[in-house]
């Protein structure tokens, strides 16, 4: 059997031109990573402990309150690598510390892969707002992101309508709704560190809840996004990911915040695979209009300022995926293509099955699909002279079509 | 391909040059066409006395895909330090680049000392080669365009209220 060095190898050598860093990212979300009893035992350390803290509400059996976890790994280049630490991987890699080098190398078996560090602890981890809210529940951190969730849970899972390879908030221990001013002083605290944040995420399970659908959910999501702008001088580098509204719902969003860019997730490219594996989307808006409305918005946000994702890998499961790679990736390019001519950057993220979602755990595409889909996602995108500023290696780092912009 | 840094000091000339307040810093760095690009390099230092950081104002730049093709594709770079009559020409590797840190902290302190609302998009850890004196002239910093917006860090002054 290939060892997965040999497999890195080999892809290296028929893609020469592929980054082999956004290679190595791919390999490792697709296998996963397990630390080492050195390398837990480094991360207790203040400068890497990210506590016990998991704010997207999964959960994951390797893990314990006992001992803290670190943030995402960064390679070398700064790309930033998410792990699902303590998930049963069957042939993860090894992240081992080694005290004589005073380093953390990535390792198969006995080989040394690459060295690779970890997201630093922010300094407002630890801190408590004048509710007694701990900041650390209110943000997920990258280098230079926050990711903020308005709403810790999904209605589309009250009735079945979960998007099939979803498991947020599904741990039971999420928050429900944030609250503004525990939002307005954690931003306010977090960005006091010098020059560590750069980017703010704002997303959040679904909520239809209203007249029309989705309206209390916009509300809600205005109210945090002034929140978080009561820091700031005008628009702040920024991203809501929600559901595709209505035009009127986003000039309203658009008007009344800092708010730059917009992201409602497509999920799959493939119209019938998308009411399969989304329903509650399929349901709330249908796949056409979603389309139809992210187009548009691309009116109210600008070319470029508009994004949409793919979770890769999902459109190959069983029982409902292609039967063929080429078809699935040829589902993608095409999506990716009308996208982008309408200016609208259509991106790729790596799907990690889990046991709590519908779709349960499966095994994943081949490294190479990946590949493949990641290089042609993003010379698409360079042809139809698109930017991802709000999804790039830094502003999020799950992108690997993102982040081989950087040479361009 | 990982080398890692090593504990060899940076070459004395090397540091008594950089800590010149009039030393003019350059650095080439490859291009997608085989040139180099050359990039006038403000911030150029070293936080542990082996590998150079230098500060990159804006990323989405020719110096910046420069710095992650030498970094990816193993391309050598080259670093250019000129004080008085003294000209030193060094052959560089990318090591790694920093977004956040204290190899980050530290250069970004050096610019936000030289002006508040300076800032840097990353810093780039270079391990030099070789170093040698040259009577060849410094090259001539080019011209950098920024791809879609600049970047700024929130605690930026210019954009908190």
């Amino acid at each position: 059997m290939q060892t997965k060095y040999e497999e890195l190898e080999q892809l290296r050598s028929k893609y020469p031109d592929f980054s082999p860093f956004v290679l190595l990212k791919l390999s490792m979300i697709r296998y996963g990573a397990r630390l080492t009893d050195a390398a837990l035992d480094r991360v207790q350390d203040p400068y890497y402990s990210f506590g016990a803290v998991e704010p997207f509400g999964i959960d994951f059996v390797g893990r314990t309150e006992k001992r803290a976890m670190p943030g995402p790994i960064l390679l070398r280049d700064s790309s930033n690598v998410y792990i699902n630490y303590g998930e049963n991987y069957s042939d993860p890699y090894d992240v081992d510390w080694d005290e004589d080098a005073g380093v953390f190398f990535l390792k198969e078996g006995d080989r040394i892969i690459e060295t690779v560090d970890f997201v630093p602890r922010p300094a407002f981890f630890g801190k408590k707002t004048s509710r007694g809210t701990p900041m650390e529940a209110l943000a997920d951190v990258r280098a230079q992101l926050l990711i903020l969730t308005a709403f810790q849970r999904c209605r589309f899972w009250e009735k079945g309508d979960q998007c099939a390879f979803c498991a947020f908030f599904t741990s039971g221990h999420t928050m429900g709704e944030v609250d503004c001013q525990d939002i307005y002083e954690m931003i306010h605290e977090a960005i006091k560190e010098p020059g560590r944040f750069s980017e703010i995420h704002v997303s959040g399970g679904t909520d239809f809840t209203g007249e029309p659908p989705f309206e209390l959910e916009a509300e809600r999501y205005i109210r945090v996004l002034q929140a978080i702008g009561r820091n700031f001088k005008g628009r702040f580098s920024s991203q809501l990911m929600c559901p595709a509204y209505p035009k009127h719902l986003l000039k309203r969003i658009y008007e009344q915040t800092g708010i730059t860019s917009y992201c409602p997730n497509i999920e799959v490219a493939d119209e019938a695979l998308f009411r399969k594996l989304c329903p509650g989307k399929e349901k709330w808006v249908g796949y056409r209009e979603w389309i139809r409305r992210t187009v548009d918005a691309v009116e109210i946000f600008g070319k470029g300022n508009v994004y949409t994702q793919v979770v890769t890998g999902a459109e190959l499961a069983e029982p409902d995926g292609f039967r063929s790679m080429d078809e699935a990736l040829e589902s993608n390019l095409k999506l990716c293509e009308f996208f982008a001519k309408n200016g609208v950057n259509f991106m790729s993220m790596v799907w990690r099955p889990h046991k709590a979602a519908r779709l349960g755990f499966q095994p994943m595409p081949p490294l190479e699909y990946y590949v493949r889909v990641t290089k042609g996602l993003y010379e698409i995108r360079k042809e139809y002279g698109l930017v991802s500023v709000n999804d790039d290696y830094k502003h999020c780092g799950n992108h690997p079509d993102a982040d081989l912009e950087r040479m361009d | 391909m990982l080398r890692l840094p090593g504990n060899t000091p940076l070459p004395e000339a090397v540091s008594a040059l950089l800590s010149k307040p009039d030393c003019r810093k350059a650095i080439c760095l490859p291009q997608a066409d085989g040139k180099l690009f050359v990039m006038d390099c403000a911030f150029l230092t070293s936080q542990n006395g082996v590998t150079l950081l230098a500060g990159l104002e804006q990323e989405r730049t020719e110096a910046g895909s420069g710095f992650i093709r030498g970094l990816w594709f193993d391309q050598p770079a080259e670093i250019w330090l000129q004080s008085g009559e003294e000209t030193l020409k060094l052959a560089a590797h990318v090591y790694r680049c920093h977004i956040a840190g204290p190899s980050f902290q530290f250069v970004l302190h050096q610019a936000r000392a030289r002006d508040p609302e300076g800032d840097l998009a990353a810093v780039w850890e270079l391990i030099v080669d070789s170093c040698a004196q040259t009577e060849e002239p410094m090259p001539v910093p080019q011209e950098q365009h920024v791809r879609g917006c600049p970047e700024i860090h929130f605690d930026n002054p210019a954009i908190l209220r």
